[in-house]
């Protein structure tokens, strides 16, 4: 029987490591052939946002590529992309009244809109709920 | 036996609620439950042997394994051999091991 793993998190991008560690742990998780949610709540519902740019880096000298800036959007889309390849499950909701009241509702493709219900309907369906919450 | 891993990614000199952490990880030893803590992030700094983490020794002294996640020390140079005593490496798999166990993950 395949696990599936549902993970809530809080963090804007670009703000904490916490973002990164968590990143990392689903990129492991969908390694050892697990299904995975994640339910993005407050600040994380910018984490896939399709907005996101790179930039120059003018202080230290460093072109756009040369500077290769990190983008959450595109991490998430590589998870989702590995997550195909390895054919488990990978459904991200961002908190829809969190979108609304940042005006964040330009999502990657894969992401759905949804509401807290659906992170207990997530967490009722895993077999184990990791809640990262801000510190 | 029921498991339970503490994962403490806070600097334990910048957060003094990280005392929380040992305290919380020793109750659970002491209630025979397999209590295990993941040092990750700046958490990673008090496994160095320098740093004297009251909590970790706390934890180590009460049977606890203590984890410092091997990414994070990369990350802030924090060589192999300037770990405490007692103080085990392990990399963020083992936290998705123990989440695939059933383990109660709490993140801190």
């Amino acid at each position: 029987m395949t696990t599936t793993l549902t993970f809530a998190l809080m963090d804007a991008p670009f703000e904490a490591s916490r973002t990164a560690t968590v990143l990392r742990l689903i990129d492991d998780a969908i390694d050892k052939g697990c299904n995975i949610n994640v339910f993005a709540y407050e600040g994380a519902v910018y984490l896939p946002f399709a907005l996101q740019a790179p930039h120059a880096n003018a202080v230290h000298g460093r072109d756009i590529d040369e500077e290769d800036h990190p983008l959450p959007r595109e991490w998430i889309a590589a998870l989702m992309e590995k997550a195909k390849r390895w054919d488990v499950a990978f459904d991200w909701v961002n908190c829809g009244l969190c979108v609304d009241e940042r005006g964040a509702s330009e999502a990657i493709e894969g992401v759905r809109r949804g509401s807290p219900a659906d992170f207990w309907t997530m967490a009722t369906s895993s077999e184990n709920t990791l809640v990262v919450g801000t510190n | 036996m029921k498991n339970y891993l503490i994962v403490e990614t806070r600097d334990l000199l910048e957060t003094r609620d990280t005392e929380w952490t040992g305290v919380l990880t020793c109750k659970l030893a002491r209630n025979k439950a397999e209590a295990t803590v993941f040092l990750t992030e700046n958490g990673v700094l008090a496994a160095r042997a320098a740093y004297d983490a009251t909590m970790l020794r706390q934890c180590l002294k009460k049977g606890v394994r203590v984890f410092a996640d091997s990414f994070a020390l990369e990350e802030r140079g924090i060589a192999l051999c300037d770990l405490a005593k007692g103080v085990e490496v392990a990399d963020i798999g083992l936290v998705t091991d123990r989440m695939i166990k059933g383990a109660t993950v709490l993140w801190r």
